[in-house]
């Protein structure tokens, strides 16, 4: 947001003149800064931010920052149904903020009379009052060690997941993937794309983590980003037309050096946001912390100002 | 020798980039006066022919600045109101 301030001044003939001053909000925000928010409520999570106030307490901290974020709940559940409805809508609720629920299925379930009808019946509880909520089924092949008859379960899953989403008719209920993994190694899971239907991919968000990485396994690599272009393009190539990156960019899996990090924040992820106007941004104020011991939370002021520098950046 | 008294008005307080902000100047003056003249001619028939018209004392001029600057243009003008316009 920026201000215009504006005068009018009045001349009279006999030189008496009066000015009158106003101002007007020029809301020029990037529209692909959509959110700030931060990870919570991932089971067994020790450090995670625990209330909306800690959120507040912690944007706070980013000196400067003067545009207005979204904030957000980036709830995660492990399941569907059971926890599915959880509190962390409600608190997006409670606070007037927008939602993102990152799911997680066991395979097979969601096309179960069970798993539907868990489904449907959390999106008609959504209620009017939440701006939006992204729901973002992800999955992590090499880390959950799917086999490929299970990967093919899980595609049917995604494809159904997103139809239902879609077909329920809210258009703040935004349905989407994420994209956790390894290039090439989950490649795989998202040939669930010739499941959707025409047009579906534009309806939906593709969403991948912050950076396409590495986490384990022989492909696992020390430079962030490396295969931004390669996921962003590929999901192009495949329909989509809403790209969202986001989440675990501090991924404190890889334990990556502060000074990688730094990098990462200042340089390379705002060089690559630069050149992919088209790409949404998500969570790159990310609270997301292990259990313990890791630099997963952005606390500290290097941190801080590395997502200021971000968001002044324009993306 | 009164001042021009003056109010603003804008279309919206909110513009997305691009868009068109509308500004709106009212002004008044005490001393403001419209002054209408009417010269009657008279022949030696008789006949008359009339014409008027209308001046305005102590007509008020409207300008507008802004920070950060922008090209304000001038749209419609009456002796109490003035119409500007620019791109947010």
């Amino acid at each position: 947001m920026s201000t215009l301030t504006v005068t009018a001044k009045v001349t009279d003939k006999q030189g008496n003149s009066t000015s009158k001053t106003g101002t007007v909000t020029i809301d020029d925000v990037p529209a692909r800064l959509l959110v700030v928010g931060a990870s919570s409520y991932k089971p067994g999570s020790a450090n995670r931010l625990s209330s909306a106030q800690d959120l507040d307490t912690q944007l706070a901290m980013i000196a400067g920052v003067q545009k207005p974020v979204m904030k957000f709940w980036h709830a995660y559940n492990s399941s569907l149904p059971g926890s599915f409805s959880s509190s962390a809508v409600g608190q997006c609720i409670a606070n007037g903020w927008g939602g993102m629920l990152n799911i997680r299925d066991t395979p097979g379930r969601i096309r179960t009379p069970a798993g539907s009808a868990a489904l449907f019946s959390f999106l008609s509880s959504v209620p009017a009052s939440l701006p939006v909520l992204y729901l973002i089924w992800a999955h992590e092949p090499e880390n959950d060690g799917m086999t490929t008859s299970e990967q093919a379960v899980w595609r049917a899953d995604m494809a159904e997941f997103i139809k239902t989403v879609i077909d329920f008719g809210n258009p703040k209920i935004i349905p989407g993937s994420c994209f956790m993994g390894d290039p090439p190694l989950s490649w795989d899971l998202f040939n669930y794309v010739p499941l959707l239907r025409a047009g579906d991919q534009e309806k939906m968000i593709f969403f991948f983590d912050a950076y396409p990485k590495c986490r384990t396994g022989p492909n696992r690599t020390d430079d962030p980003g490396f295969k931004y272009d390669d996921v962003a393009n590929w999901a192009r190539a495949h329909g989509f037309t809403r790209l969202g990156v986001g989440e675990s960019t501090l991924n404190n899996d890889v334990n990556l050096p502060q000074s990688h990090v730094d990098q990462w924040w200042n340089i390379k992820l705002p060089a690559w946001l630069n050149a992919n106007p088209d790409v949404e941004v998500f969570a790159v104020y990310d609270a997301t912390g292990p259990a313990a011991g890791t630099n997963g939370m952005i606390d500290q002021p290097g941190e801080l100002q590395a997502v200021a520098n971000l968001m002044r950046f324009g993306v | 020798m009164a001042a021009p008294v003056v109010s603003i008005a804008f279309n919206k307080t909110t513009f997305a980039p691009g868009e068109q902000i509308v500004l709106t100047v009212t002004h008044t003056d005490a001393d403001r006066v419209a002054l209408v003249v009417e010269t009657k001619v008279t022949d030696s028939n008789g006949n008359v022919g009339t014409v008027s018209g209308t001046v305005q004392i102590d007509q008020g001029t409207a300008t507008v600045t802004s920070v950060p600057a922008k090209s304000w243009v001038l749209q419609s003008q009456t002796a109490g109101q003035a119409v500007f316009t620019t791109t947010a």
